[in-house]
Order: structure tokens, then C-alpha cells, then sequence
């Protein structure tokens, strides 16, 4: 290689040992070099080729200098579940040796199923036309179809501290990788809600229990008790509601499924035992889609279930239907609304109504309204 | 790590996307700095750990790949290796289906089912695996009723189009209809506004996006003022901008103190903490007062503690049932 290279230059202290002088070969280099050799064989590899052509594993020996075929071994099975947990395609393979006579395993990385394809574009078919076909060797999107996958991509890339920022950014890069232009900039911007470090590595740690299926343990701070409790919990899923991650899973301290609210969670550990072993089984009935896209009175498991049904005057009318805030029941000629509600918390549900002002006016049960009334009362005498 | 290079793998993920785009063109480093989303000398260190292959593979073995820099501009010759990114890994089809998922929430019936099935089909064409049951387990969910109009509103902004918005302001006896320019799309703690020129106040405004009843986009353009800046209307995390405020200092309970640490800093004080904050519109301090629900007391000034007890003492006398 003819030019000096900048890193040889450029280097920084402080920054991990660089292996220039070959002695170190490092982690993401001996994985290159795997992925190099598999690709650069049209049939399977046996281990002991793959160590031969590696260097990391043919120089790897033990403590005395001597060769240490396990540990080799075990290196290699190593970067083989990582690199597959990464999405590295690498097959295991029997094959025949010896004219037929004997079966071997081998390793395999196929090109079609390694490289990303080229992305054929179509204009847009017409309305109530099926989708273009579209198959893994010849992936087919309309201009339209790619623009909204690419728009969506870079709104979710923006969501404070998801879990899949780096997968989000990385799968648009990919997407556009063929592109002479990408779609115009997004004109949204999210703002990191308060304590927002913390909290993004709470999220990854949550989103890596949950991959793996390990426990988690938490200190928790409720809204309904003043202290703070320790919660050892098997996560079932995870999701943002209304800009806040929410955790759904078991909790052994109430041995009922629970839902947190990760931003009041502290000092969140992962199990850290047999990291490839799953430490539980997520019920076949669990299904996180009864958790989402509900309101605070609706999260969790039910404590009550009332239904209670509130007046809104106009023009506030307008903004419950606009919002989707309960069900229609009646509507008045001057544009009144009455709208019922399903409620399992009764008190998140009568704060929000509390801040609507006196302009929703609770028209039933009785047993809702004396709360009501209480509440009210105990803010007014706090005032006075 | 604290070098900004992260873990072997984020490592090995950057090597696998600069490898083919470097070996498509030569990629300035400035470039490849900006589409990885790390530092130019993190971008550095990778292509000198691709070099430094060369020290340590036989003669000749390593030249599958070279990588050279000049002039700040990244180059790679490569015969047959890591001319084409990588399928998108499981981790990256979960993303897509997450953002596409997102989108799809705020569509519905035909609409709906197409972009499900652009997620289905990135997830099934352009993976190296197909998706797992992990994809199951995660949802961002941020749509309600608004998300139609939220999308909307972004896609006017991003492409410049003029819209007409039915909009319902607090206190209002009705809503109006109002031209909107909207210049930027800003999102706060789940709540969403829209920062834009208002052709009724004939100046920039902010809305509430819940509180836009209807939206028109049409296909007349505008101009984006060179001098606007969304960071004018974000101060300490919100979205607010005001030309005069006042002080409100609330004391909460110890109960209610998680609930408030999550929306900024707070003081602590016995059995509780207390937080002070500017505040532009009374009826807003009000609300929020309100909805702690009696774990929350305005300390100061004295008018808007009046206007919290007006508020509170109203409710209770109203027509509540059993009363």
C-alpha cells in the first residue's frame, strides 16, 4: 500500500492499543478477516481451514506459548454466535469429503444471502393495483413505498433514546446506500426529556434483558406509594407511549404482571448468570398490543372497572372527538358531547379530568364524582 | 468504550457500510464521518485497523482489500470482497418495522395495510434473516386520534406546503380557520406543536397539535424565513417561547415527586421537592397544579394561588352527581 496511512499519524492517547505492528490483532480485525475467508470460498470450510486461513487463530496459544486448540475453539465459537447475532449469515453445513465417502461440517457464508441486493425502483402503481413483486434476489419498492420506509426511518432515528437508534440510522444508510438523492430533511425535532442519559441506558439495558430473556432488577418509585420498592421482574415487552418507555412484565414482588414507567426506575441490573440462557418463558397469550395506544386510566391491570361517562361542553367537544377521548354516546344541536369511558385507574382518570377545568363535567357514577368532589375540595383548602 | 470507536461489533457494522461506499467512490472523510455518526478520527482508527491487516496476514493474502487515504479522501480497491453493504440485520429489519409500525398507526384501512406490508416486505427481501419474535415485543406507539394530522403537518413542513388549519385555542368560544406556513415540527415530553407563520396573527406562532381540529395541506408553497431557528422556541427542554413571564414556585409531595422529576430539576425540600418555573400562561400552571390531584402547592406568587383555589372550589360546587 503506496500512501502512509493517517491512523499511523494520527493517533490519539489514551485510545485502545492499535494494532498496526500486527502484534495485536484485535476483535472487529479477526472478525473481518473471518468474514473475508468464508466469503472468499464458493464451498464450505472446515474448522481447521477457517483456523489455518484466520491469523488471530492460528497464532492464538495458551499461557505457555504452546498452541491451545480448545481455546481456539472456543474463540471461534464465539465469533461465530456474535457475528450471527449480528446478522452475519454464517451456516453450519454437512458435506461430503473424500469422493463421497465421508460427511464433514463446514462453514459457509453465501454471497446472495450476505450482500444486500440492488434495489430495483419502480414508479408507483396505480390505485388498487397489488404491490410490485418483489422477491429477496430482486427486492422491488415503488419511489413512493422507498420515500415512506426512508421518512419513517429518519422520524424514528430522532425518538429520544430509543433502544434502535444505531439500527435505525444504519438500516436508512442501507436503504439509500443506491440513491443519487435522499428525500429532503425531516422538519421534526424531539427534544431529550430531563435525566435522558440515565434513561437511555435503562432502555438499552430493558431492550437486552428482553432480546435474551433475563430478569431485571429495579428500584422502583410508584405514583401511588411514597416509597420506593425493589422489583425483580421477567420483561415481557417494551414501548413508548406519549414520549415515556413503559416495561411489561412479571413482577415477582406482586407475582402479577405489572407495567413500569422506566423513567422512574433506578439502578436497573440485568442477571448477568448464564448470559446465553434464557431465564423464563413469555406466556403464548401475552401480546404487548394491550398495553399500547391507551391512556394512563387504561394502562396496567384493572383495579376497577367502571364506565364512567362525562359531559363536554363545546368547543371542547370538538377536542375530545379530535383526540379519541372515550366513546360518543350523545351530542346536543349547540354542539355539546357526552362520552363514555372505559376506566380501570380511577385516579389517573380523574386527574385528567381535573385539569380539564370544570369544562368536562363527570355525569356518572356517583362513586367517581364524591372522589372528584374530595380532590377538589383538598386543593382549594390547600389554597386558600 | 470512551474513545467514541464503541464495541467491536459497532465497529465491525461501520468497516461493513465504509468498505463498499468507499470502494463505490472515493469518500471524503468529512463524508463518512457524517454518515456513520462518529468523529472523523474514529473513521481513522477503522481504516487503519484494515491496513494494519496487511502486517500480519502472509504476503499478499491481506490484498483482497486495500484502503488508502488521500487528501482526506477514503478509497478501497477490492476484487470480489465488500463491494455491497450488508443485508439489513435483524436488529435493523426490527427498527424499520418499528418506524414503519409508527407510521402505519396513523393510517387506516388500504393505507394502513401498505405500509405493513413495505415493513413485511424490507423484513422478508432485504434481510439476512428473516424476523424473530423480538420484533413482537417492542412498540412505539405515539399516535392517538393526532398522529394523522401530526404526520401530516411534518410532511407539509418538510416539503414546504402551505396548509389551513382548523384551530381550537384554549378559552376560546369556537375554533378558527387560520393559513399556516408551518416552518418546523417539535415534540415535547409526548406533547407535539407545530412552530409556524400564522396567516391570522400574521406573524410565527406556536400551536398545540392536539388541539388542531382539522388540516388542509394544499399545493401552494412557501419560503422558510433563512433566519428562522426552532431553537428560539425550545427554552430549558420545552417548547415555549414568551416575551414576558412570571415566576410560579409549586411544592410537591414526596408522592408526587417522581411524577415531577421526570419533567426537569427539582429542589428538595422536607416531604417533598419544589420546583420553580417560568410561566407565561396562568391557566397553564393551573391545569398542572390541578392534576397532581392535592400533591401539589402553588408557594408563590399569591394571584395564581388565588386562581388555583377559584379553579379547584369551582369543581367541587359544580353539578357533579350526588352532590
Amino acid at each position: 500500500m503506496g500512501t502512509p496511512t493517517p491512523a499511523t499519524r494520527s493517533r490519539r492517547p489514551g485510545t485502545a492499543e492499535r494494532s498496526v505492528s500486527g502484534d495485536h490483532i484485535s476483535k472487529a480485525q479477526r472478525w473481518v478477516d473471518l468474514i473475508a475467508c468464508l466469503l472468499g470460498r464458493r464451498t464450505p470450510m472446515t474448522v481447521d481451514e477457517i483456523f489455518e486461513a484466520v491469523p488471530a487463530y492460528r497464532r492464538k496459544s495458551g499461557p505457555d506459548g504452546a498452541p491451545d486448540p480448545a481455546s481456539v475453539r472456543r474463540m471461534f465459537e464465539r465469533d461465530k454466535d456474535e457475528l450471527r447475532a449480528l446478522g452475519i449469515p454464517i451456516d453450519t453445513v454437512q458435506f461430503s469429503v473424500n469422493y463421497g465417502v465421508d460427511q464433514a461440517d463446514g462453514y459457509v457464508l453465501r454471497p446472495g444471502a450476505f450482500y444486500l441486493p440492488y434495489l430495483r425502483i419502480v414508479e408507483a402503481s396505480a390505485p388498487g393495483q397489488s404491490p410490485p413483486r418483489s422477491s429477496p434476489d430482486r427486492p422491488t419498492f415503488t419511489r413512493e413505498e422507498l420515500e415512506l420506509a426512508l421518512g419513517a426511518l429518519r422520524e424514528a432515528a430522532e425518538i429520544p433514546y430509543s433502544p434502535f437508534a444505531d439500527e435505525t440510522r444504519s438500516a436508512y444508510r442501507k436503504l439509500t446506500f443506491d440513491m443519487d438523492s435522499v428525500p429532503a430533511e425531516s422538519a421534526v425535532r424531539r427534544l431529550p426529556p430531563p435525566g435522558g442519559a440515565a434513561l437511555g441506558a435503562a432502555v438499552r439495558e430493558l431492550s437486552d434483558a428482553l432480546r435474551r430473556r433475563k430478569r431485571v432488577e429495579f428500584r422502583y418509585h410508584g405514583l401511588m406509594r411514597g416509597k420506593a420498592t425493589d422489583r425483580d421482574v421477567a420483561p415481557y415487552g417494551l414501548f413508548m407511549e406519549h414520549g415515556a418507555w413503559y416495561l411489561v412484565g412479571h413482577d415477582d414482588l406482586r407475582d402479577a404482571q405489572r407495567v413500569f414507567h422506566v423513567g422512574r426506575m433506578e439502578d436497573v441490573r440485568v442477571n448477568r448468570s448464564a448470559p446465553a440462557t434464557p431465564d423464563y418463558e413469555i406466556p403464548d397469550d401475552f401480546t404487548l398490543n394491550e398495553y399500547v395506544d391507551r391512556e394512563s386510566w387504561q394502562i396496567g391491570d384493572s383495579e376497577k372497572d367502571l364506565t364512567a361517562r362525562v359531559s363536554f361542553a363545546y368547543p371542547l367537544s370538538l377536542w375530545a372527538a379530535r383526540n379519541g377521548y372515550g366513546t360518543l354516546v350523545e351530542e346536543s344541536k349547540d354542539g355539546d358531547a357526552v362520552r363514555a369511558f372505559q376506566v380501570s385507574h380511577v385516579r389517573p382518570f380523574l386527574l385528567w379530568l381535573l385539569g380539564l377545568r370544570g369544562q368536562a363535567r363527570l355525569l356518572e357514577p356517583v362513586e367517581l364524582a364524591d372522589e372528584m368532589r374530595s380532590l377538589a375540595a383538598t386543593i382549594a383548602q390547600a389554597h386558600e | 468504550m470512551s474513545d467514541g470507536r464503541g464495541t467491536a461489533a459497532d465497529q465491525l457494522l461501520r468497516l461493513l457500510y465504509l468498505l463498499p461506499a468507499a470502494a463505490e467512490r472515493a469518500l471524503s472523510l468529512a463524508e463518512a464521518s457524517d454518515v456513520l455518526g462518529v468523529d472523523a478520527q474514529v473513521v481513522l482508527d477503522d481504516v487503519a485497523d484494515m491496513t494494519a491487516r496487511e502486517f500480519y496476514h502472509p504476503a499478499g493474502r491481506a490484498e483482497d482489500i486495500r484502503i488508502d487515504v488521500e487528501s482526506n479522501r477514503i478509497l478501497v480497491r477490492s476484487h470480489d470482497k465488500f463491494r455491497r453493504p450488508v443485508r439489513l440485520s435483524p436488529r435493523e429489519v426490527l427498527a424499520a418495522h418499528l418506524a414503519l409500525r409508527r407510521r402505519a398507526a396513523a393510517l387506516e384501512g388500504a393505507a394502513r395495510d401498505r405500509v405493513l406490508e413495505v415493513a413485511e416486505r424490507i423484513g422478508s427481501d432485504l434481510a439476512t434473516m428473516p424476523p424473530d419474535e423480538f420484533t413482537e415485543r417492542f412498540a412505539v406507539e405515539e399516535s392517538g386520534e393526532s398522529s394523522g394530522i401530526r404526520v401530516g403537518l411534518s410532511t407539509a413542513a418538510r416539503d414546504r406546503r402551505r396548509c389551513r388549519i382548523v384551530y381550537l385555542r384554549a378559552g376560546q368560544d369556537g375554533p378558527s380557520d387560520r393559513a399556516l406556513d408551518p416552518y418546523a415540527v417539535l415534540e415535547s415530553r409526548g406533547n407535539w406543536f407545530v412552530v409556524g407563520y400564522c396567516g391570522m396573527r400574521r406573524d410565527v406562532r406556536v400551536f398545540r397539535i392536539d388541539r388542531i381540529i382539522d388540516l388542509e395541506v394544499t399545493d401552494e408553497t412557501f419560503e422558510r424565513p433563512e433566519d428562522f431557528d426552532a431553537d428560539d422556541w425550545i427554552d430549558a427542554g420545552r417548547v415555549f417561547r414568551a416575551d414576558e413571564t412570571q415566576s410560579v414556585t409549586v411544592r410537591y409531595s414526596g408522592l408526587a415527586a417522581a411524577r415531577v422529576r421526570e419533567l426537569g430539576p427539582t429542589r428538595p425540600v422536607e416531604g417533598g421537592v419544589e420546583v420553580t418555573y417560568e410561566v407565561a400562561d396562568t391557566g397553564w400552571i393551573v391545569r398542572h397544579v390541578l392534576q397532581q390531584g392535592g400533591e401539589a402547592e402553588v408557594i408563590a406568587p399569591a394571584d395564581v394561588r388565588r386562581s388555583v383555589a377559584r379553579a379547584a372550589d369551582r369543581i367541587r360546587r359544580s353539578d357533579l352527581p350526588g352532590g
